[in-house]
C-alpha cells in the first residue's frame, strides 16, 4: 500500500466545484507537484490534505493512518505536516531560532534537544550565520530556507510546499530548486509540491498530477507529460504547442479543418477514423531549414515572423493556410515571406 | 480556518452571549419602554411626547445649533485643510498643532472656558467694563449663539482631519488637466477640486452633525442658564425632574427622536463611503502641486494664526489663569495667583478626591476589558467564517453611533432591576457606568483589533497550526503578539476618551461614584468655578500626557 492515498477527494465550495473526485497514491520519499492553472483546484487539494479546508467528500490516508474521510477528521496540527507558504509565513516577532524550534516547543521536547535539532536542520538549509536575526533582517531566499527548517525541524511525514519558489527572482528559484531536490534526496521526506510553473514542475518531481478545472488530466514522469501528453490542455500547458484541428480520414491522413494541409499519421487509431482530432507538433521538434529540393516528408512554408530568444529563436511559418511556431536553434538568416521547408515528425494525436 | 474544535467555539459563545446582554438587551428595553404606559403598550408616550409644543421646539434647538455649527466648522475645517496640504502657507507645523488642540480638549471644558471668557462675569466683559465704566455686561455666551460657537470650535478639527486626507489622496494632475485646459484658479476649485473631496466633506459633515446633536456638555453649560433646551439637555432634565410621574417614558420616547437620527446619519455614513465616487480620492500622485498664495501669503498666515491662537490657545489660558486665582472674578494680578485650587482638589475636597480615583478605575478597567472582549470578537469577525458574522460588527459599533444621552437611559432601564442570584441592583454603584463605558466604546477596540488582524495573512496562523500548536497555543503564540498594535492603540483610544466621558456619566452617577467630568460640572454647577478650572486643568493634563504616551508607544511598536 502506498504512503499517501487520497480517494475521491471532492470539495464544493458556494458555488464553485472546486476540486472534483481526485484519486492518487503516492509512494514514501516520492516528490510530486501539483501542476496547473490557478483556479484549477490544485491549493485546494493541497489545503485538505493540511486540513485547512474540509473536503465534501472522499478520504486521506497517511502512513495507514485515515486522516479525513470515514466519520474521522484529524485536526491540522495533529496530522503531522510540514508546510512551506507561498508567503513563507515566517513568524515576524520570532527570531530565526524560535521560528525553527517552534514545532519542537510545541510538543514540549527539552532545551537541549531542541537545541541539538535546531542546529541539525539549520545546517542543513544553511542559515547557521543568521539565527539570531529577526524575519525582517533577512532577504526573501534566506527566509524561504526558515521555513524550509521550520517544516523539516518535527521530521514530517509529508513535507507540502504550496508555491514556495514564486516569490523569488529567478536565479534565485533556480538555486531553490536544486536545493529543495538535493534536500528530498537526503533526508528522504516525501513532498506534495504545488505550482503553476511547469520549469519548477518538469524539473523537480518525480511524477506530476496535471490538473484543470478541478480535476487530474494527467499523472506521470515529467518525460510521459511532455512527450505522450494525454489531451490537449496538458499538451498546451506545458511545453509549446503547435495545436491543429482536423478530421482523421480512412487513408490515415488527418486533414486540417479550412486548409489544403494534410498530414500523414504512420499508426492511425482505426476507431478514430472520421473523428475531429487534434493534431500536436512541438515547436522545436520541427526541422526547419532554407527551401530547397523537397522531398516527400517535407512541407514548404513562407516565414512571416520572428522572435529572437537568446539561445533559441522562434519562427511562425505559413504552411498551406496554417500558422506554426517552430524552434531552432540555428539562425537562417533569411528576410520575412522567404520560403522555407519544414519537416514534420511524427504528431501526437488527441481525439 | 475551517475546522473548530469545541473548545474555541466556547470562547465565541462566551463573547457573543455578552454582546447579548451588554449591547442588545438595553437597546430592546428602552424601545420596549417607550411603547409602554402604565405597564400596557401602547403610544401614549409618543402621543404626548408630539402634542407638546415644547417638543417641537426643542426639536428646532437641536436642529438649529447642529446644523449651523456643523456648516460652519465644514467651512473652517475645510478651508484650513486646504491652505495647509494645497498652499505654500508658512507655519503648516504650529497650524496643524493648533488644529489638534481643540480636538483633544472634552467639548465641555472648552464651553467651561469659553464662558470663562465671553461670559457675563468673563474676563473680556470684565476689561470692557472697566475701560468703559459700566456696570452691566455687554455680551453674553449663554445661549444659541454661544452654543454654535464653542460646537463649531470643538468639531471644525475633525473636518480639517478628513478633509486633508482626502486632499492629499487627491491626483493633482485633475486640477492640472483642468488648468491645461484654460481654468482659472476659481473655476479649477469649482469645477474639480469641490466635486471631488465632496464625498469626504459630506462624511465628515454627517459625522460632525450626529456628533453635535448628542452633545450634552456644551448645551447644558451653555443653555441652562436661558432655559434653552436641547434633546439631550430636555432628556437630562426629565430623568432630574422628580415631580413628573412617568419621566422615564417620556424620556424614552424623546430619545428615540435621536435615535431616529443618529441611525439615520449612520446609514447616510455608511451610504456615502461605499458610493463609486469616493474611489476617485483614492489615486496616487508622485507630484503634488503646491498653490502660490503670492502677495497674499504674509496675510493669510497671519490671520490663520491669530484665529487659531485665538480658538485654542486662548480658553486654555482662560481656565489656566481661573484655576490659580484665589477667588473667581478677581483681577488675575500676580497678589491673588496661587497654587491652592490644585492643592484643594488633590487633597482637601473629598469629591474631586474621589473623582480622580473614580475616572482612572473605571478608564482602566473599561479599556481593558473592552480589549479582551473587542479581540475575540475581532478575531470571529475576521478570521473565522461562521455565517452571520458581520452583524456582529454592525451590533457593536451601534452604542457608540447613538447619543450617550440614549446610550445611558438604556443602560439605566436594563440595569436597574436587582441582578438575578445576587439579588443586588449595580444601580448607583461604580459598576453600572463600567457596564456602559465598555458598551459604548467596544467598537473602538474591534475596530482597531481588526485593522491589524486584516492585515495578518492566515498562512502566519495555518504555520502555526501544522507546527502542532491547537486553537489556544495559536493564539497565545502568534495572534496576540502579532496584534500587539492594535491592542494597544485600541486600549488608548478607549482610555482617554472615557477619562473624560460626562454625556453617560452625568446620568449613571451617584453620590460617592463621580467621574471627573462630573465632578467638574457640578462644581460650575456650585458656582466654584476655580475649582472646577483647576480639575480640568488636571484632566487636560492626564488627555495630553495619554496621547503622547500611545505616541510614544506607537512609533516604539513600529520601530521594531
Amino acid at each position: 500500500m502506498s504512503f499517501v492515498n487520497i480517494r475521491g477527494l471532492s470539495k464544493k465550495f458556494d458555488l464553485v466545484h472546486a476540486v472534483k473526485d481526485f484519486t492518487l497514491s503516492i509512494e514514501k520519499g516520492e516528490l510530486v507537484s501539483f501542476l496547473g492553472p490557478s483556479g484549477c483546484g490544485k491549493t485546494t487539494t493541497l489545503r485538505m490534505i493540511a486540513g485547512f479546508v474540509d473536503p465534501t467528500e472522499g478520504e486521506i490516508e497517511i502512513d495507514e493512518k485515515m486522516v479525513v474521510g470515514q466519520g474521522i477528521n484529524i485536526s491540522t496540527e495533529e496530522r503531522n505536516l510540514g508546510m512551506v507558504f507561498q508567503s513563507y509565513a515566517v513568524w515576524p516577532h520570532m527570531t530565526v531560532y524560535q521560528n525553527i524550534a517552534y514545532p519542537l516547543k510545541i510538543k514540549k521536547k527539552s532545551k537541549k534537544e531542541i537545541k541539538s535539532k535546531v542546529e541539525e536542520v539549520v545546517k542543513l538549509v544553511n542559515l547557521q550565520d543568521h539565527i539570531q536575526k529577526y524575519p525582517d533582517q533577512l532577504s526573501g531566499g534566506q527566509q524561504q530556507r526558515v521555513a524550509l527548517a521550520r517544516a523539516l525541524i518535527m521530521e514530517p511525514d509529508v513535507l507540502l510546499l504550496d508555491e514556495p519558489l514564486s516569490n523569488l527572482d529567478a536565479k534565485l528559484r533556480d538555486k531553490m530548486r536544486n536545493e529543495i531536490k538535493s534536500l528530498q534526496k537526503r533526508t528522504g521526506v516525501t513532498i506534495i509540491f504545488v505550482t503553476h510553473d511547469q520549469i519548477e514542475a518538469l524539473s523537480m518531481s518525480d511524477r506530476i498530477v496535471v490538473m484543470n478545472f478541478g480535476e487530474i488530466q494527467q499523472v506521470g514522469t515529467p518525460t510521459e507529460i511532455y512527450a505522450t501528453p494525454a489531451n490537449e490542455f496538458v499538451a498546451d500547458f506545458i511545453g509549446k504547442a503547435n495545436l491543429l484541428k482536423g478530421t482523421l480520414q480512412r487513408s490515415g491522413e488527418v486533414t486540417i479543418d479550412h486548409t489544403t494541409l494534410s498530414i500523414p499519421v504512420n499508426q492511425p487509431n482505426a476507431a478514430l477514423t472520421g473523428d475531429n482530432v487534434t493534431v500536436c507538433y512541438r515547436p522545436e521538434q520541427i526541422t526547419i531549414e532554407k527551401r530547397a529540393e523537397t522531398n516527400q516528408n517535407q512541407k514548404v512554408g513562407k516565414l512571416i515572423g520572428h522572435t529572437y530568444l537568446g539561445n533559441i529563436i522562434e519562427y511562425v511559418v505559413q504552411v498551406e493556410g496554417v500558422q506554426l511556431k517552430v524552434e531552432t536553434s540555428q539562425p537562417l538568416n533569411l528576410s520575412e515571406n522567404a520560403e522555407v521547408s519544414l519537416q514534420l515528425p511524427e504528431p501526437i494525436i488527441f481525439s | 480556518m475551517k475546522r473548530l474544535s469545541k473548545r474555541e467555539n466556547w470562547v465565541y459563545l462566551v463573547a457573543l452571549i455578552l454582546i447579548a446582554v451588554l449591547i442588545i438587551y438595553p437597546m430592546i428595553i428602552i424601545v420596549q419602554q417607550s411603547f409602554l404606559s402604565e405597564d400596557q403598550f401602547s403610544l401614549q408616550n409618543y402621543v404626548n411626547v408630539f402634542q407638546n409644543p415644547t417638543t417641537y421646539d426643542i426639536l428646532w434647538n437641536s436642529l438649529f445649533v447642529s446644523t449651523l455649527s456643523t456648516l460652519f466648522a465644514l467651512i473652517i475645517g475645510s478651508s484650513l485643510a486646504w491652505l495647509v496640504t494645497r498652499t505654500d502657507i508658512k507655519g503648516k507645523r504650529w497650524i496643524n498643532f493648533g488644529v489638534i488642540i481643540p480636538f483633544l480638549i472634552p467639548s465641555f471644558i472648552s464651553a467651561l472656558s469659553w464662558r470663562q471668557l465671553l461670559g457675563p462675569v468673563g474676563y473680556l466683559n470684565k476689561i470692557i467694563m472697566y475701560f468703559t465704566n459700566t456696570m452691566e455686561p455687554l455680551f453674553s455666551i449663554d445661549g444659541p449663539a454661544g452654543i454654535i460657537f464653542v460646537m463649531t470650535v470643538s468639531s471644525f478639527s475633525l473636518v480639517f482631519m478628513m478633509t486633508s486626507t482626502a486632499f492629499l489622496n487627491m491626483d493633482t494632475s485633475y486640477e492640472e488637466a483642468a488648468q491645461i485646459s484654460g481654468a482659472t484658479p476659481l473655476q479649477v476649485m469649482r469645477d474639480v477640486t469641490f466635486p471631488l473631496i465632496r464625498p469626504s466633506l459630506f462624511s465628515s459633515a454627517v459625522l460632525v452633525f450626529v456628533a453635535n446633536i448628542s452633545n450634552f456638555g456644551v448645551p447644558s453649560i451653555l443653555g441652562f442658564h436661558e432655559s434653552y433646551f436641547v434633546l439631550t439637555t430636555k432628556i437630562y432634565d426629565l430623568l432630574n425632574d422628580y415631580t413628573i410621574q412617568d419621566s422615564f417614558a417620556q424620556a424614552s420616547s424623546l430619545s428615540m427622536i435621536l435615535v431616529v437620527i443618529a441611525v439615520f446619519g449612520l446609514w447616510l455614513q455608511y451610504y456615502l463611503t461605499n458610493k463609486k465616487s469616493y474611489k476617485v480620492i483614492s489615486g496616487k500622485s508622485t507630484q503634488k502641486m503646491t498653490i502660490s498664495l503670492g502677495k497674499y501669503r504674509p496675510l493669510l498666515t497671519g490671520i490663520v494664526c491669530l484665529l487659531l491662537f485665538f480658538i485654542s490657545i486662548a480658553p486654555i489660558l482662560g481656565i489656566f489663569v481661573t484655576s490659580l486665582t484665589k477667588a473667581y472674578g478677581l483681577t488675575p494680578t500676580l497678589d491673588n495667583l496661587s497654587l491652592d485650587n490644585y492643592f484643594h482638589i488633590l487633597f482637601q475636597m473629598p469629591m474631586a478626591k474621589r473623582s480622580l480615583v473614580n475616572s482612572l478605575i473605571l478608564a482602566t478597567s473599561a479599556a481593558t476589558i473592552a480589549v479582551i472582549l473587542g479581540t475575540i470578537v475581532s478575531y470571529f469577525i475576521t478570521k473565522t467564517d461562521f455565517k452571520g458574522r458581520q452583524v456582529v460588527s454592525y451590533i457593536v459599533s451601534l452604542p457608540y453611533a447613538l447619543p450617550g444621552t440614549v446610550v445611558a437611559l438604556a443602560i439605566i432601564l436594563a440595569w436597574i432591576k436587582p441582578l438575578p442570584l445576587i439579588n443586588t441592583s449595580i444601580y448607583n454603584t461604580l459598576w453600572i457606568i463600567l457596564v456602559a463605558y465598555v458598551m459604548y466604546y467596544l467598537t473602538l477596540a474591534v475596530q482597531s483589533v481588526s485593522s491589524t488582524l486584516v492585515q495578518m495573512d492566515r498562512s502566519l496562523e495555518e504555520a502555526t497550526r501544522v507546527s502542532g500548536a491547537n486553537w489556544f497555543q495559536n493564539m497565545r503564540d502568534v495572534v496576540l503578539p502579532l496584534s500587539k498594535p492594535g491592542i494597544i492603540n485600541g486600549w488608548f483610544l478607549i482610555f482617554i476618551p472615557a477619562l473624560s466621558e460626562l454625556t453617560i456619566s452625568i446620568l449613571l452617577w451617584s453620590s460617592g461614584n463621580e467621574t471627573i467630568s462630573v465632578a467638574v460640572f457640578n462644581l460650575q454647577e456650585q458656582g466654584n468655578m476655580t475649582a472646577a478650572s483647576a480639575l480640568s486643568m488636571v484632566l487636560i493634563s492626564l488627555i495630553v500626557i495619554g496621547n503622547q504616551l500611545l505616541k510614544y508607544l506607537t512609533r516604539r511598536l513600529e520601530r521594531n
